[in-house]
């Protein structure tokens, strides 16, 4: 009798053992598995991540080559971070080279934008690559003027910022980019569209000389929010022909209110377009800089070039469209931003010095390439 | 009692052997999936040298520093000679140039070689940062056919037929 139930006591015991060791063992080999499949999807994301950007870095070359281009791009759910010398995706990066690069600093959008303009001086010198998300959106503040849309064309608004092509900025901007143009008196009143990114561009006629900037609202403390006021007083050519001062804003990070501007001068209606897309102010004078020593090399080249052809030339007649010291202005171009560190004077008059190759360098150089074409002699760019 | 703890010894080595049995074959097809993903990694690897090649005879190819131009109109798979030669020189002579360049065409050479007119044959070297040859163990060639003119011709008096040969270390 003793006997029976111990043994059934023992069976009992031996059962409920099985069953644990079942648990123990069932369970280390879900853990194992859940592990691997964590494992495995981190890494498929990771590559997913890498051919992303590979083709993206094959895109920017594409679009490096043509002028003009407007591409809407469909994207994972995964953020692109953007800085002054590559773009990543998952902590991958992607060296940007020489690619000049405008961008806010993080983008998680489905769709990605990228646009192309050439930024000539008046020769070619790249092409500047824009980059923004479809979920970002751009507030351009202005007086009420500027925000009135022509009847019948709704992109005509805002004032005219390619003053060759008599184009307006609402013109020339992206057609799928999310702007809107706002007068200054309607700000507060804004409301808050749960944007990840938001970018505030005051136009010169916002701002009237000695203004402080408009308070931004506080609805707007949930994104990550940048500022560009352009200010156009300095300018002799006007703002729209490139001859501007820019200040541009730190990234207001979501939940804080603290951010910093800072001035740059600005080359160029493309440079002034830069500044719209750019996070702030650090990475647009990275890439401004990257862009000025470009310029440089591609003078150098020119000049080089200019100074065969003349001795080719010797006294002909053909010489005299290849005045190459009209290059020399290119070749001193002063130090833009000298890593952040100028003050608004400093940056005042860099920007009239800037003025001064725009008027004195561009339009004689201009010139003399017509010339140089009517009379069927080379051209110098 | 003594065959009753036997039976329980013969059971529990019989769930450690299907254990170890079902480890065995885990670790087996771990093996075997880690090989094939390195299998894959490499062909990835490969793939990113391959479109690395293509980006720099893309971004050659369409260089303002080099392309025919007039009045900023570009002529397209057309270099400048005399553009051509004062890059080169450029690059070889200003050492902030050269780095500048080097982030655009990192470990490669490039070459324009002029075979027509066959009694004007000659190779420009435009950007060599090869490294040593014991250093790389793989190298793209890229060719791409253009056209090389010389600026003091008139029209097409002074074109000749070359190649742009854009070679990429690994």
């Amino acid at each position: 009798m003793n006997m029976k139930r111990w043994q059934s006591r023992t069976g009992a015991i031996e059962i409920q053992f099985n069953w644990i060791f079942v648990l123990i063992i069932g369970a280390l080999i879900i853990t194992f598995f859940v592990m691997i499949a964590q494992k495995q999807k981190q890494a498929s994301d990771r590559s997913l991540a890498a051919d992303i950007l590979s083709d993206m870095g094959l895109l920017f070359t594409g679009q490096g080559v043509s002028v003009g281009r407007e591409d809407v791009l469909e994207m994972p759910d995964i953020p692109i971070d953007v800085s002054c010398t590559d773009f990543s995706m998952m902590g991958i990066p992607k060296e940007l080279g020489q690619t000049i690069l405008f961008a806010p600093s993080r983008i998680e959008a489905e769709e990605l934008i990228m646009w192309t303009l050439s930024w000539d001086v008046p020769f070619k010198v790249a092409n500047f690559m824009y980059m923004t998300g479809k979920d970002d959106k751009y507030y351009v503040v202005g007086k009420d003027a500027d925000c009135n849309p022509e009847p019948g064309d709704n992109s005509k608004w805002g004032p005219i910022i390619d003053s060759e092509r008599n184009l307006q900025l609402g013109e020339i901007l992206p057609k799928s980019m999310d702007v809107e143009c706002v007068p200054v008196g309607n700000l507060d009143a804004l409301e808050y569209e749960k944007n990840p990114y938001v970018k505030f561009v005051f136009l010169p006629s916002a701002l009237p000389p000695g203004a402080s900037l408009p308070r931004i609202p506080d609805e707007f403390r949930a994104a990550r929010v940048s500022i560009l006021a352009i200010d156009g007083d300095i300018s002799v050519a006007g703002w729209e022909n490139g001859g501007a001062m820019l200040h541009l804003s730190t990234v207001r990070e979501a939940g804080s209110t603290a951010y910093e501007m800072k001035p740059f001068p600005a080359f160029g209606t493309e440079a002034v377009l830069g500044a719209i897309f750019a996070s702030d102010h650090e990475t647009y004078t990275c890439m401004m800089e990257r862009a000025i020593s470009r310029m440089r090399n591609v003078a150098k080249v020119y000049k080089e070039r200019t100074q065969r052809l003349i001795t080719y030339f010797d006294e002909a007649e053909c010489t005299r469209y290849l005045p190459y010291t009209l290059l020399d202005r290119y070749l001193d171009f002063p130090e833009p931003g000298r890593g952040g560190s100028i003050g608004t004077g400093e940056a005042a008059s860099i920007a009239r010095n800037i003025i001064d190759i725009l008027r004195l360098g561009d339009a004689p150089l201009r010139q003399v390439v017509r010339q140089a074409q009517r009379a069927s002699c080379p051209t110098m760019y | 009692m003594e065959m009753t703890r036997k039976r329980g010894q013969v059971k529990f080595g019989e769930n450690i052997a299907i254990m170890l049995v079902f480890f065995i074959l885990l670790a087996m097809g771990l093996l075997f999936y880690g090989a094939w993903q390195r299998g894959t990694i490499k062909e990835s690897i490969q793939e990113q040298f391959v479109k690395e090649a293509i980006r720099i005879a893309l971004t050659v190819s369409y260089l303002p520093e080099v392309v025919c131009s007039q009045d900023n109109y570009i002529v397209e798979n057309c270099f400048d000679e005399y553009k051509v030669f004062a890059l080169a020189r450029l690059i070889e002579t200003d050492e902030e140039a050269f780095l500048e360049y080097e982030s655009l065409f990192h470990d490669s050479r490039v070459t324009i070689e002029k075979i027509f007119p066959p009694d004007e044959r000659e190779i420009i070297y435009l950007y060599g940062n090869s490294p040593a040859d014991d250093d790389y163990t793989e190298v793209i060639p890229t060719f791409v056919p253009v056209t090389l003119k010389d600026p003091t011709k008139r029209l097409d008096q002074g074109n000749s037929i070359a190649i742009l040969k854009v070679e990429v270390f690994r």
